[in-house]
């Protein structure tokens, strides 16, 4: 139930620690590191060891929040802090996450979107692309949690849904 | 049959095509962080509202239950194994509901209304009702005031309920508890027949599928599936769809009760529901209480109890009555009601245990049922000394309050004088003639399963019983006397005097009617057993 609560603490912690020791760009930097690695073992990639490897490259403010964690019996949790913390971080950097998903590469359009997203208030943008062919055509764009699916493949899905509806008795 | 010109089926396609709004479209999207039995955390969706429902991408629903700092917790209305790390669900903006509709009535549907009987998809006009209700405030209700017969004697008499009443049925395993509300269901075809429905409803929570068939089956061959649905959420349902079965029957009935008309929800059993939201609650990491039930358990069967209610009979107010969804605006009617029959199973009769002493305080009232008395042989099992009816006594037929009024306490008088004679063998005269009559009156309260009694010729049985018109034969003659003085009844009497009866209606010339034709019957069986 908590899980939230005490993950947010840690995060914002984490944040502070990282103002004083004016070291903010090398934690973000090893929170992703981290981030990625965790996720990596947790998947079990083949890429074994991946974060004994990591942990003794952090700076020696991931490593000292580490240990903290570790010493309150936390580390349950600590994929979740990971995430509150860069959540703050961009948050206090005014940078929005987006990303573009499309059948093929849109070049054109991507510059187009950061325009517009630079128009409605967004200054720093971290925007991922990638291909997905399946999309058959159009994209789905995403701008924090809020998503624009504008893809083919979904609007055949919803054609598809609203005639088995309206049809369910013949079929 | 006529061919079908493929022309045809592109107009129409067409047509449907034109209809379907594909708009796109900026909608809220969260990401599942973690899934376990039945439950997700997203993370995302920040402006997510409890009880809203979730899509996910593959169109597996999901109802947010708990909202956290950085996630949102929701309960799965599927299988959990079609859910994996990373997928996306996006709000629908709409909560929890069932569409409710005339068509309805006769079919087997599962909590999220959609049919399970087979016979293909619900049609004709449906209203959509929310899950989650508040019930009718103080100035939308009436006290109860109309009788709703059971057909057995022993509660119409004895334990009366009143349409709108939440009379609780609690007992062992085995002990006859859905069978009374089976038999209950059964006896409201002659209200059918009248053009009168009690529609009735029938929530399976938590039980074998085969059960379930086994009383949907029952029903379709007393004729009561005409004016019932059944809900069912099987023992094989996510727990999710378990906890919210009861919420789905109330809102059905609700649908009844806010159109002007009456209805009966049963709940079977409300102890397995409570099992199935501990379940869920624990998944989501709520603090547990006593027997590790979260704390809002009680709230959980309180709210859920409080839609049971008589409506006022006052249009103007009724149609301003409070959390009325959008649908049914314009189409309230006063007067309806929805009388709900709860039931709790009790472990080796243990009615002080968490659930049962929470159901028995919410409810007006509890009939319980006990294993020693059903192996004796007194089905319908109920334990009179213990079971009540807190306001059912308003409602009940005039005629049948006249005449089983002191019933109840002349039992209990029957009872306490038996444990005594236990040990000795004299008594003297008033002592031996109240056991007698007692222990006739309990003969007289057995009744066998599927078989309701109107009311009218249970209050002429009764009140032979209660005047003691019984005493020159034997107990073992009470079954024989019954069905020929009933028999007698309805050929003879039906007019002058069952039919006055079942209105209310008990005069001198009824009740000697009732002496003569039971004098009769009693000559007949004492010749009888001089013979034999």
């Amino acid at each position: 139930m908590n899980s939230g609560l005490v993950a947010n603490r840690y995060a914002r912690a984490l944040l502070v620690f990282a103002h004083q020791q004016n070291a903010l760009e090398r934690v973000h930097a090893d929170v992703l590191r981290l981030q990625k690695a965790l996720q990596e073992e947790l998947a079990h990639s083949g890429n074994d060891g991946i974060l004994a490897t990591c942990i003794p490259q952090l700076g020696p403010e991931v490593q000292q929040f580490l240990r903290v964690v570790a010493m309150n019996g936390r580390a349950d949790n600590l994929p979740a802090m990971l995430r509150q913390f860069l959540i703050h971080y961009n948050q206090e950097k005014g940078i929005a996450t987006a990303s573009l998903v499309s059948a093929a590469p849109l070049p054109s359009l991507e510059k187009k979107l950061l325009a517009l997203l630079h128009d409605k208030g967004y200054t720093d943008v971290d925007f991922t692309t990638s291909i997905d062919p399946s999309l058959i055509g159009g994209f789905i764009l995403q701008i924090e949690d809020q998503r624009l699916d504008a893809s083919l493949a979904s609007q055949l899905k919803l054609l598809k849904k609203e005639l088995e509806d309206r049809n369910r008795r013949i079929i | 049959m006529e061919q079908i010109k493929p022309s045809e089926i592109s107009e129409v396609l067409l047509r449907q095509l034109q209809g379907v709004d594909l708009s796109v479209g900026y909608e809220e999207v969260g990401q599942v962080l973690q899934v376990s039995d039945g439950v997700v955390r997203l993370s995302g969706l920040t402006h997510a509202e409890a009880g809203e429902l979730l899509e996910f991408d593959n169109g597996l629903m999901a109802v947010v239950m708990n909202l956290e700092e950085d996630n949102v917790g929701a309960v799965l209305l599927g299988p959990t194994d079609r859910i994996e790390e990373g997928m996306t669900a996006h709000r629908t903006r709409r909560i929890a509901s069932i569409e409710v509709g005339e068509k309805m009535v006769g079919r087997v549907v599962d909590p999220l209304g959609h049919p399970l009987d087979g016979k293909g998809v619900i049609l004709g006009e449906k209203f959509e009702m929310p899950l989650e209700r508040k019930a009718p405030g103080v100035i939308y209700r009436q006290p109860v005031s109309e009788p709703l017969q059971t057909g057995l004697k022993a509660i119409d008499a004895m334990i009366p309920i009143g349409r709108g009443q939440r009379e609780l049925i609690i007992g062992d395993r085995q002990t006859g508890k859905t069978a009374i509300a089976i038999d209950t269901i059964i006896n409201q075809r002659a209200n059918f027949e009248a053009g009168r429905p009690v529609y009735c409803i029938y929530v399976a929570i938590g039980q074998k599928g085969s059960t379930v068939a086994g009383i949907v089956e029952t029903l379709r061959k007393r004729g009561a599936m005409d004016y019932t649905i059944v809900v069912s959420a099987t023992a094989a349902d996510p727990a999710a769809l378990q906890y919210y079965a009861p919420f789905a029957g109330a809102a059905i009935g609700e649908y009844f009760r806010d159109t002007g008309r009456h209805a009966l929800v049963v709940y079977d059993d409300l102890s397995k529901q409570a099992v199935a939201y501990r379940e869920v609650s624990l998944v989501l990491r709520r603090p547990s209480g006593r027997e590790a039930y979260p704390g809002d358990i009680f709230y959980l069967h309180s709210r859920l109890l409080e839609r049971a209610a008589k409506i006022i009979n006052q249009q103007e107010v009724a149609e301003k009555m409070n959390d009325l969804p959008e649908s049914l605006r314009g189409r309230v009617r006063p007067g309806g009601s929805l009388t709900a029959l709860p039931i709790i199973e009790t472990q080796a009769g243990d009615v002080a245990a968490y659930i049962p002493t929470n159901v028995i305080s919410i409810t007006d009232g509890q009939i319980f049922l006990e294993t020693d008395l059903f192996n004796q042989g007194f089905r319908p099992a109920i334990n009179v000394g213990i079971s009540v009816s807190r306001v059912g006594g308003s409602a009940q037929v005039k005629s049948m309050k006249k005449v089983a009024g002191t019933l109840k306490i002349d039992q209990a008088q029957y009872r306490e004088l038996e444990s005594f004679t236990k040990f000795s063998s004299d008594m003297d005269t008033v002592t031996s003639l109240t056991i007698d009559k007692g222990r006739k009156n309990n003969q007289l309260l057995i009744q066998p399963q599927y078989s309701p009694m109107p009311v009218g010729e249970q209050v002429a049985i009764l009140y032979c019983g209660t005047r003691g018109l019984m005493k020159d034969i034997s107990v073992s003659r009470v079954q024989e006397f019954q069905t020929e003085f009933l028999n007698r009844m309805r050929l003879m009497h039906r007019a002058d005097a069952l039919e006055p009866l079942a209105a209310g209606r008990i005069d001198a010339d009824i009740q000697r009617i009732i002496e003569t034709v039971a004098a009769e019957v009693i000559q007949r069986i004492k010749v009888k057993e001089e013979v034999e």
